[in-house]
């Protein structure tokens, strides 16, 4: 049994284009030029490699599903809106992606004539590409807060910001190389761009851009959002995060020592990830733990009817969630479970709505779509006890 | 619901926030302007061939094939920076020669098609008279292709060691005659070593 709940949306709230934001027009001048240079990138060779580039296309784009129901899990408390979740991903894949395309090729260029091409070759990767590229994708988080800063409340909301930009570009980029090596196979486009595709989905897809970015939207907005802590402090953490998304980057480009057998060398290069992996999760729970610091703190006020301090414990973690739904299938059977998930998502999106009135400091105290979500929660206790009750 | 009062300025945009938009488009550019700028004030970089010199390119991604070669008489020089390994591009006059390794080849054919692709794709230019190469110096046989653009001519010759190793040269002069002597792959094959699969 699942209980219809009703959703109201105020007019504009999520949305993301800010006619009157100055920053606004400066992110849709970058999108078209990443665009226009993506375009130029792809269409000498598109009628021929059209087949190869779709085959990339899609197991891109699993991956890129994959990781957006990832990322939505980590978000605990908030839904994110679907426009600015799509406005950080294309600023990650096109305007990012396009502006260092131009700034790796030219300091290749540079670190080969400072040294010489071999070296540059070699070690270029582990220094350009985490410079220029975490800058530009820590630049389409700056710009998310320069156009919608009112979906930045807390640290954790970077952290999933910053992961899309990294997802658009972690996508994007695989094309550019599934073009590159569909071009440059001596046999076929299709087993050219399948085989790098492939080989880059499995090798890194777990932990590339998405982390990296991650833990620097973190910082961002650490800093934008913990305002009542003292600006070197907010400084500190933000710089902090930042070096430590170029170093995950780096990290990850360094080369493997030629010669080694790939007995060694597939682990070495699956060890660099599980550790980039492993920081990633240090800070992912760190923002967890503030995330539901906050929730109680935000839901404390609410009353009975709406959330217990049972339901307050239960939503401590998505471990703690789905813990609570399975003792609920034991004691009370699927339906008791599958209602009390829909409760879980409907608390949800009562936090993100209570947290948005009290920042702007609303005098009146339910607004419709308040309203609206504590009527959904009031219908499934209603049907939850019930269904408690039917199976004592 | 709150409210909140937008002033504006004469561009109608949202008054005090132009700045923020500034630093950043400064901040976007910064990574470009650097490196470019850097690009651009070490100068052109050209790597002098001397009169043979042993040359070694490696195929790539799968570093299976390797190939040695020397290019015919002096003054050759290789433009911007030699990044790939499997393809080295040389000027001299107006002789533009372009040397390639490739590794796991299948058909020869079809690989001087999917590599004369990318040179008449090119306005003006296409490519006829496919017809077998071999040369008895090197030991190597495949096919050539004359190419013919507007106002210029070339050649497009792929060899192969029959174990999978191919190595592919592009010679483009201006002019219209495509068996001009300079265009002749001959002098260049003669020098291949071509190695591996």
């Amino acid at each position: 049994m699942t209980v219809r709940t009703e959703r109201v949306v105020v007019e504009s709230q999520g949305a993301f284009i800010r006619l009157r934001r100055p920053a606004y027009w400066l992110y849709v001048a970058c999108l078209v030029y990443g665009l226009m240079a993506l375009g130029r990138v792809l269409s000498p060779d598109y009628g021929d490699i059209a087949t190869a580039l779709w085959a990339s296309v899609a197991i891109n784009a699993i991956l890129a599903i994959a990781f957006l129901d990832i990322l939505a899990r980590l978000d605990l408390f908030e839904r994110e809106p679907p426009t600015v979740r799509a406005a950080a991903m294309c600023w990650g894949g096109l305007a990012a992606v396009a502006f260092a395309m131009v700034a790796n090729d030219a300091a290749l260029v540079v670190l080969a004539d400072l040294t010489d091409a071999q070296w540059a070759r070699t070690w270029g990767p582990a220094i350009v590409g985490p410079l220029d590229e975490e800058w530009l994708k820590a630049l389409g988080v700056v710009m998310l807060v320069l156009i919608v800063r009112e979906h930045f409340d807390r640290s954790i909301d970077g952290l999933i910001y910053g992961a899309l930009v990294g997802l658009g570009f972690q996508v994007v980029e695989n094309l550019t190389y599934a073009i590159k090596y569909a071009v440059m196979n001596p046999n076929s486009d299709l087993s050219g761009a399948l085989s790098v595709t492939i080989t880059r989905v499995l090798v890194a897809g777990l932990w590339s851009h998405p982390l990296y970015t991650g833990a620097a939207g973190l910082g961002i907005a650490f800093f934008v959002t913990q305002t009542r802590r003292r600006l070197s402090t907010r400084v500190g953490v933000a710089v902090g995060l930042f070096a430590l998304a170029l170093g995950m980057h780096a990290f990850w480009n360094l080369p493997i020592p030629a010669g080694l057998t790939p007995a060694l060398s597939i682990p070495l290069t699956y060890g660099k990830g599980l550790v980039i992996l492993a920081l990633f999760f240090v800070l992912y729970h760190s923002a967890a733990r503030a995330e539901w610091q906050w929730f109680v703190t935000t839901m404390s006020d609410e009353d009975e009817a709406v959330i217990t301090t049972d339901d307050l414990t239960e939503m401590r973690s998505l471990r703690s969630r789905r813990k609570a739904r399975k003792r609920a299938a034991k004691r009370w059977g699927k339906q008791a479970s599958h209602l009390l998930g829909q409760l879980q998502r409907e608390l949800v999106n009562l936090a993100t709505l209570v947290a948005r009135d009290q920042r702007r400091g609303e005098t009146v105290p339910d607004g419709p779509d308040v309203q609206a979500v504590k009527r959904n929660i009031a219908a499934i206790r209603a049907e939850l006890t019930e269904a408690k009750s039917a199976a004592k | 619901m709150g409210e909140v009062t937008i002033r504006l300025n004469r561009l109608g945009l949202e008054r005090g926030r132009m700045w923020q938009a500034v630093v950043a488009a400064i901040a976007i550019a910064l990574p470009m302007a650097v490196w470019l700028g850097l690009e651009r004030a070490l100068g052109e970089s050209v790597q002098s061939i001397g009169d043979g010199e042993t040359l070694y390119l490696r195929s790539y991604p799968v570093a299976g094939a390797s190939l040695e070669y020397e290019l015919p008489g002096e003054g050759w020089t290789s433009p911007g920076v030699h990044f790939a390994d499997q393809r080295q591009n040389f000027t001299r006059d107006h002789l533009d020669a372009s040397v390639e390794v490739d590794s796991g080849v299948d058909s020869l054919k079809r690989l001087l098609d999917r590599r004369v692709g990318a040179v008449v794709a090119e306005p003006g230019y296409t490519y006829n008279n496919l017809r077998d190469y071999s040369n008895a110096d090197a030991g190597l046989a495949g096919y050539r292709a004359d190419i013919i653009g507007i106002d210029t001519a070339g050649s497009i010759t792929v060899v192969g060691n029959d174990k999978g190793a191919a190595a592919i040269i592009v010679l483009l002069a201006p002019g219209s005659n495509p068996s001009a002597s300079e265009l002749d792959p001959d002098p260049f094959v003669a020098t291949f070593e071509l190695e591996g699969e």
